[in-house]
Parts: C-alpha cells; structure tokens; sequence
C-alpha cells in the first residue's frame, strides 16, 4: 500500500516538474510520412538537410500507412498537422479542402524547373492549375516470381510478353506438382497491387479522361474480376479468406507461392530476402487489351498552416532536389521521379532487375482519382471485397459500385 | 482426523487437474508470445512450427524499440494513469462526502442525475468530447488523455457508500472541536475510507490502462500515445512480421502484469469490492 | 429579521454541500451534460473532418436506418452478447468455485487466471491474431497434427464472429472470477455444514447453496458483462483489418461508430449512430432491471 501510494506521489511530481522543452531559436518544421522502411533514409536525408540549413531543425513523425489517413484528417481538423507531409492519390481531397498551401509562387520565386520531373507524376499534383505538391517518386506494379519453385517442379519460367492465359497455364502446372500450402500465384487484393490494374488490361476504366463517368458498368471492367475469382476457382490463387488473412507478399517471404503481384514499394524488402537471388521479375502478363501497370506517386506537400512556410519550402525543396532523390534511390526505396536521380535506382540492388520497373513505368497509367476520391475509393474498396470473397457477384457488385460512385462524381461537378 | 484429510487429499485431484488445464488455457498464449519474440521472420513462419526459437536474440526488441518511441508510450501511459487517478480520488471523494454526510436542496436530484450518467454509453460522448479537446487546443497531450475521465459517476456512487457507512457520532464529535465540514471530510473521514480509495485507484487505473478507444482518438502524434494506442500502430504496411509484433506486445503488458504481482491483494480487493452490491 | 442559529447552520451546511459537488458537476455538466446535448446536435448535421457543418435534419438517421451495415453491426452485437455473456458467466463461476476449494497451490493457480484482466486488450487481441493466423498460427498448426484442416478463424464471415467471442471470453472471464470469488468468500460456512449434516452433495451444494447465495454477484457479472459486450471494440479493431472478407461479418456497432466517425470523419453520422446505441443499451438495462426481480435472491 505505502509502496504504491509512493509509486503514485512521484508520477505526479514528475508531472508536475516536467517542464515543457524552452523554446530555441531555431525554426522547426514538422515532417510527416508512413512507411516506417523508408524512415531511416529519410533520417539521413534530414542530417544533410540540417547541416545545409543549421537554422532549421527539422522532427520527423512516423505514423504507419494503416493509421496516416485518419490521423491526417484528425490533425488538420486540429490544426496540428506537420507542416510538410507524404501525399499520394488523395491529393485532391485535401486540395479541394484547402488545406494544402498551393506551391506556384515558390517555385516561380526559385525558379524550379518543373520540366525535370517525370510528367505523370508532376501533373497528378496540379489541380485547377495550381501545383500543390512537388514529386517525390513513383511506384509500378509487376510481377515477381520464385525461380527456385519452378525448377524445382520442372516447370517453364514466366517469359516477357506472356498473357494472363500463360500464366493460367503456367500456374495450373505448378499446382499440379505442388504440395498442400503451396500457392501458384498470390496477389493483395487492394486496389493498386491488384484490381486497379487488371481493369484496364482488360478494357475497363475506373474514371474516363475527363473524371465524369465511372466505369464499373463497363464489360471489361465485369470481366477483370471474374479472372481473377477464377484463379482462385481454379485453386491456382489462394482464395480472399487466406489473402486477407496473410499479405500475399508475407506468403512470398516464406517461399510458399511462386509468383507474386506486387509493387516497386516492396522492392527492397524482396531484395533483401534470404532467397533473393531466386526472385525473377518481370512485367504482368497482358488480358484483352494490355498490361498496363497502374502508377502510384508520392510527393511532398505543405500544410496552408505551417508555422513557417519558407522553412517549410526549402525542406520541401530540398526533398524534391538531386541530392535527396540520390540518397532515395541509393536507399532503394523510391524510383525518382526526378529524371536525372533515376539512374542512381536501379545499380543498388543486388539481386532484382530493377530495370523492369522503368520499362513498366514508360506505359502505366495514372492512379485514377478525382476530388471525392475520399468517398468512393472505399466503396470501390468494400464492395470489391465483398466480390472477390464471393458474397456478390461480379457483375452485382460493379453494379453497387456504378451506382455509388456516379452520384459522387456528379456531385463534384457542381 | 487423519483419514478425513487424506480421503480430501485423494478426492482433490480433479480439481488440480482442472486448475492444470485452466492456468495452461491461460498462459499459453503469453509464452507463444514470449517466444515467437526471440524468433526470426523465416523461424516464425515455418510449418510446423518450432516451439523454441533456434537462437534466442534480441533483434525483433531492438527493431520495434527502434522504430517506437516507446519510452514515451510507457511514459506517457503512465503520466495518465497517475492523473485519472489523483483526479477521481479528489472530485469523487469531495462528492461522495457531500452526498453521504450533507444536507443540501436537491441533493436527490442531482445524486440521480449522477447515477443516470452511468447508463449512458461512453461513445455518445466521444465526438463531443474531441471537439472540446481541440476548441480548449489540448489534444496531442496529456492531459487530453485524463481530463475528461476524473468526473466519474461510479466514482462518487462507490466512495458515497463508503462513507455512508462510517458512524454520525465522529462528525459530531469534530463539529465540537471546531471543525469545518471541509475539516472532517480531509482530516477525519478521509483517512478512514482509505481502503476503498485504494480500490477506486487500482480500478481507475486499470481502466485508464486499458482503454484504446479514446487514446487512439484523441492523440495523433506518435510520441503522445498510450501502450494501448502505440500497438494498434504495430501493424505495418508492407509485411506483418510477427516477431516484431509480439515484442511490441511483450514491451506493453510487462508493467501491469508486474505491477499487479507486486499489489495482487490490493488489486483483487479493489476489483472484489465493485461486485458487492 | 433575524435567523435562527440552527437556520444558519443548515445554509453553511448547504453551501458546504454545494461547494464540494462543484468540481464534480462542473465536469459532469461540461463532459456529460452538455457533450450529450451537443452530441445530439451533431447528429442532425454533416459534420465531417474540416469545413463548417450544415444542418441536415434527420438525414443522418434515415441514412442509419437505411444502411444495411448498421443492421448486420446490430446483429453481430447481438450474436456477441448472447454468445460471450452466458460463456463468461458459466466459465467465470466454475473457475471461481474451483478456486474456492483451496486445493495446494491455489495461491499460484489464482495468480495466473487473474493474468488476463491486468493485460491490454490490444495486446490480448494481437497475441490471438497470431496464434489464430491461417497460415502460421499455432492453432490451426494443432489442427492440422491432428489431421484436420486448416480455419480461417479471423477471415471466413462464418466462423470469425465466434472467434473474436472465443477471445473476448478468454480475456473476459478473469476479472469477473475476481468478483465472484469474493462472493464465494461471503457464503458462510455453516450453511454447508448444514447441508452436509442432511445428506447432500457437493452438486446438491452447489444448485442450493452456492447458486442463490452468489446469485447478487452473478447478476453483477452478468449486467457488467452485457455493456462490456456491447461496446465491444478493442478485439476486433486490432484483429480483423479493414476490407477483409472477415470485417462485415465481426464488425460491432462500436466498431461501425468508430469507423464511421473517427475514420470516415463522418462525426455527423457517427453521433447519429452513438444515439442508436444510446436507445439500445436504455432498453437492455431497463429489461435486466425487471428481471433482476425474478432471480437474484438479496439477503435482506
């Protein structure tokens, strides 16, 4: 009781005596990003940044990918958001809120050249004109597949130029040979690794070009899903009950399937895996009309909020710069979109052929967004789990989606 | 006498056995957890599994110690334990007094108002409760974390109980002696309801320990969560490395577990005491 | 005028009264009070993360009853509570009683059943993730030794709720055997001296002495039991992840509520929804405290 009772006494005085940190006179701007593999080479990033800027100290602030979002949206709201921040596809939610201090200015005032970026990626973050973040890198989907689990099985190795029927084949002969916990192919089924991608190669869009109309009443887009429910009919995939429960790429890792959907963002996790040398790496193969990879981008914005917006520019500034993208692509963790960076990506890794992403790169396509992308991605997202786990039906689920998804982008037209 | 005590020894086997099975039930996920730490990512998904982990290394403690302020996580958690607590204590036990010992208009009233809060589910209160956080400009801190919890209904009911049961005859002797109602709540009465402030402690604390619904709500940067909070950011994005995962969960149940093997008495008299009517 | 002495002496004590509520009042006003009220509020707007919020009127509840989720989240809360409460209750009276019976070592078998109830729920929640895990877990790794096939405990929508149940039972039963037991601690002895002097056994015992003498203890259980399953979250939120085929199946209406209002920040229509739990949770206690009557024996 006594020790208890001191336990208590202390913990408050040491409250009470905390003193919050006294105020230097350096300005500090708040860095905030979500994957906890890239941290430490942004930690490295931020040293150089500060001895080029001993007037700036720059606090880096993790929150993992599965909680950013809400935490994002909760801070904004707060008015404790970091300053400058990792932004992706859901630019335009918070562009339309006007929470994102548009970049135009600043780069008219240092006279950045736009030109140097990898045009996708820089156009993905100009809205109505305005430029609202600067390009961090981009990220493809391919495949990659367990050399040693083919040989092992006899069985012919996924070559460039294959269609989604080869590799039915291919797969169909793994299974043959293989043992209970084997997997011919594992995907995981969020948008950007999986169906995002398949809808296009098969003829289907998301949103058309001009972000009017949603494509979920289109065949192509009906018929994506139904091949890939019929990998997992076919027993080729494990079905969405295993996948949901264990990431495809963790499957992978334990050397229990053999071929592996899966982004550039896993590059270097795979790369350094005990059996790399075994890992092949090629494009997906093509459906009907192609095999277009989906493209994911990041890049750096700036809250309209931050305390100091010109320390917040040259951080960003910074980040977007030659120096950064080299250390970010020596780190393999992003393929630069900065053009000239890019040849520092693909030398240091030891035993992929990260060349397969630029080639990927050169056809992708867009990650599709628009303004209410905040709204209908989780429909997109439910319902297509609903589909793919065999609760509705392909073309009853797309209809859901259509449904949905439509009056929300009607409503952007207002 | 002899024989009446060995025929009980032979009739309690049943019972060891069943106690066997029930402690294994329950420890056996703790140990899965303990050992799945020390193992590497392959060990750990390898069919069948291997109980031991081939050598017993620190890597997975040092990756998530590495990757989680969680000095600040127990710091922070603990900061607010301490503060639910010292709250409650003071606004229940002042409360609890007043409606055991005065007489006041209304008191009726606002004592059943007081109960009828406890009916009320605590995610009514939630959106509410975080817009005030951000108008008075407090979430990301501590006190975000403790300051609405110290109001507690339960509180006040429990500890008016307590010193409804202490005899009229010491207020009136200290009325004698010049005291203040103030005065005989701190000085006389207070010290002797001891025993269910100590309760009402241990509860609170390890209410306040446990929860994750509010934590997670209302503090978004990392180095201003709880334990609780911090775990749910363990799940990563690009693999769940399980190994990982359980040192987080060992990192954050050791304190309480030590705590209650250092106070179990105190710990299951305080809970003992909630379930008596 | 002048006061009476004794007049004066109760207004000092009703300033007194006043005086050492205020602290209470001020948060429970602030808190509860006006948080109620101005929760309602916020369920007749679309109050979302940024921007000012509209009023709506009642387009979030015809939006609530509309939803086909906030029918299964009822449901699946429902199914929790008459499937964990009868299990806590049943596994937290036979371990308390066995605990009661004072074999050798009862110090250290009580030590390690009161574990779970000092453990996070969300470090209980991670630690069965992974023994529950399909590939990898240690359970279906048992199942499988034994030649049977592998479960998709946290993923197959027939089988996840009962396994979320499983766990919450598993961390649940602990803390009521630590109220139980001291209710068992209560009974005095000689009622089974008693009984023992008239021939029954220790089942006889237990139907007519140790039931309805714990049965005040039991209905604490029970009633604490219910909310706690009601507000079921802390399992599912850290066990099931979002969009897998096992969310629709676990999620729970704290969970829809959380998911709505602190993911979507969709605070208008999550308020609306904490307004329904509201209503649901007043009906059940009112229901418990009419059948309260019917069962539980008081001693005076």
């Amino acid at each position: 009781m006594k020790r208890f009772v001191t336990l208590l006494v202390a913990a408050v005085l040491l409250m009470a005596f905390a003193v919050p940190a006294l105020a230097e006179d350096k300005t500090t701007v708040t860095f905030a990003l979500w994957d906890e593999n890239q941290k430490p080479v942004f930690d490295e990033i931020i040293a150089k940044f500060q001895e080029h800027n001993p007037n700036i100290s720059v606090e880096v602030q993790l929150t993992p990918w599965s909680q950013y979002w809400t935490k994002l949206d909760a801070a904004m709201g707060a008015e404790k958001a970091a300053d400058v921040f990792w932004m992706n596809t859901y630019l335009p939610k918070y562009a339309a809120a006007r929470v994102l201090e548009p970049l135009d200015a600043y780069i008219a005032k240092d006279k950045l050249d736009m030109e140097a970026y990898v045009a996708v990626v820089r156009d993905a973050y100009i809205i109505d004109g305005a430029t609202y973040a600067l390009p961090k890198g981009m990220d493809t989907v391919q495949v990659f597949f367990n050399k040693a689990i083919f040989e092992k099985h006899g069985v012919e190795l996924p070559k460039e130029g294959w269609t989604w029927d080869d590799m039915v084949t291919l797969a169909t002969q793994l299974k043959e040979k293989t043992t209970v916990g084997e997997y011919p192919i594992v995907m995981e089924l969020d948008p950007q690794p999986s169906y995002f991608n398949f809808i296009p190669q098969d003829g289907g869009f998301i949103i058309n070009e001009d972000g009017t109309k949603a494509g979920f009443d289109q065949p192509g887009t009906i018929n994506s899903y139904k091949k890939v429910l019929k990998l997992m009919e076919d027993g080729v995939m494990p079905d969405y009950k295993v996948l949901s429960d264990t990431k495809g790429t963790d499957l992978f890792l334990s050397q229990k399937a053999a071929i592996l959907f899966m982004g550039s963002w896993k590059a270097m996790l795979l790369d350094e895996a005990s059996f790399a040398k075994d890992i092949g790496l090629i494009p997906m193969p093509a459906m009907d009309a192609s095999n277009v990879s989906v493209l994911g981008g990041l890049g750096f914005a700036m809250n309209a909020k931050a305390q100091n917006k010109d320390a917040a520019w040259e951080l960003i500034k910074y980040l977007a710069g030659e120096e950064s993208n080299k250390m970010q692509a020596e780190g393999k963790i992003d393929m630069p979109a900065l053009i000239s960076a890019q040849q520092y990506y693909a030398p240091n890794f030891k035993n992929l052929d990260a060349s397969v992403f630029f080639k990927v790169a050169e056809t992708g396509y867009f990650f599709p967004t628009s303004q209410k992308v905040a709204e209908w991605l989780p429909v997109v997202m439910d319902v297509s789990s609903q589909i793919l786990s065999g609760s509705v039906s392909p073309e009853d689920g797309c209809q859901m989606i259509q449904e949905q998804m439509q009056p929300i982008l009607d409503s952007e037209q207002k | 006498m002899m024989s009446k005590a060995e025929r009980l020894r032979s009739r309690t086997w049943p019972t060891h056995l069943a106690l066997v099975i029930l402690s294994l039930v329950t420890l056996a996920p703790f140990v899965w957890m303990l050992l799945t730490s020390f193992k590497t990512f392959e060990e750990s998904v390898r069919m069948p599994p291997a109980i031991l982990p081939e050598a017993w290394q620190l890597e997975n403690y040092r990756i998530v110690l590495g990757k989680f302020p969680f000095h600040m996580f127990y710091w922070n958690t603990f900061a607010m334990m301490g503060m639910t607590v010292l709250g409650q204590l003071i606004v229940c036990s002042m409360a609890g007094y007043a409606f055991a010992r005065l007489q006041f208009p209304a008191k009726e009233f606002l004592f059943t108002l007081c109960l009828a809060l406890l009916m009320v589910p605590g995610q009514i209160f939630l959106v509410p409760h975080y817009d005030i956080m951000v108008r008075l400009k407090l979430n990301d801190t501590i006190t975000a974390l403790w300051l609405p919890k110290i109001f507690s209904a339960f509180g006040t009911f429990m500890l008016r109980q307590f010193f409804q049961g202490l005899p009229r005859s010491l207020d009136e002797a200290a009325m004698i002696d010049g005291s203040g109602y103030f005065g005989i709540y701190a000085r006389i009465l207070l010290p002797l309801v001891k025993p269910a402030l100590v309760s009402l402690a241990i509860l609170t604390a390890l209410a306040a320990f446990k929860d994750l619904m509010w934590p997670l709500i209302v503090n978004n940067a990392m180095d201003k969560m709880t334990l609780s909070a911090g775990l749910a950011m363990l799940i990563g994005e690009h693999t769940t490395i399980y190994p990982q995962v359980m040192a987080g969960s060992a990192l954050a149940v050791w304190p309480m577990i030590l705590l209650f093997l250092m106070f179990q008495k105190h710990f299951i008299e305080g809970i003992a005491l909630t379930g008596i009517k | 005028m002048r006061k009476r002495p004794e007049n004066r002496l109760r207004q000092g004590e009703a300033l007194a009264g006043y005086a050492m509520i205020a602290p209470l009042f001020i948060g429970l006003i602030v808190f509860y009070i006006f948080a109620f009220g101005q929760n309602i509020y916020d369920s007749l707007t679309n109050k979302s993360s940024f921007g000012v919020p509209d009023f709506v009127g009642f387009a979030n509840y015809v939006k609530l009853l509309r939803a086909p989720y906030f029918y299964q989240a009822l449901q699946n809360t429902l199914l929790y509570v008459a499937i964990c409460v009868p299990l806590v209750v049943v596994f937290s009276v036979l371990v308390a009683v066995l605990l009661n019976v004072g074999v050798r070592g009862t110090g250290i078998y009580r030590t390690l059943a009161f574990l779970p109830a000092v453990t996070l729920p969300a470090a209980i929640a991670l630690m069965w993730k992974w023994l529950l895990n399909y590939e990898f877990g240690l359970i279906n790794a048992g199942l499988n030794a034994l030649g049977i096939g592998s479960v998709a405990w946290l993923s197959d929508p027939k089988v996840v709720l009962f396994a979320v149940s499983m766990v919450f039972v598993w961390g649940g039963v602990s803390y009521q055997v630590i109220v139980l037991l001291a209710g068992l601690q209560g009974i005095s002895r000689s009622y089974y001296e008693a009984a023992r002097i008239d021939g029954a056994n220790s089942l006889k015992q237990f139907r007519y002495i140790t039931l309805p003498l714990l049965s005040p203890s039991i209905f604490f259980v029970m009633v604490t039991s219910i909310i706690n399953v009601f507000q079921i979250f802390d399992i599912i939120y850290l066990i099931i992840p979002q969009y897998s085929s096992g969310t629709a199946a676990s999620r729970s209406l704290a969970t829809f509520f959380f998911e709505e209002a602190f993911i979507k920040f969709q605070k208008g229509y999550g308020a609306a929804i904490a307004v329904a739990m509201f209503v649901l949770i007043l009906l059940v206690t009112l229901l418990q405290l009419r059948l309260q009557k019917r069962w539980v024996h008081y001693d005076e």
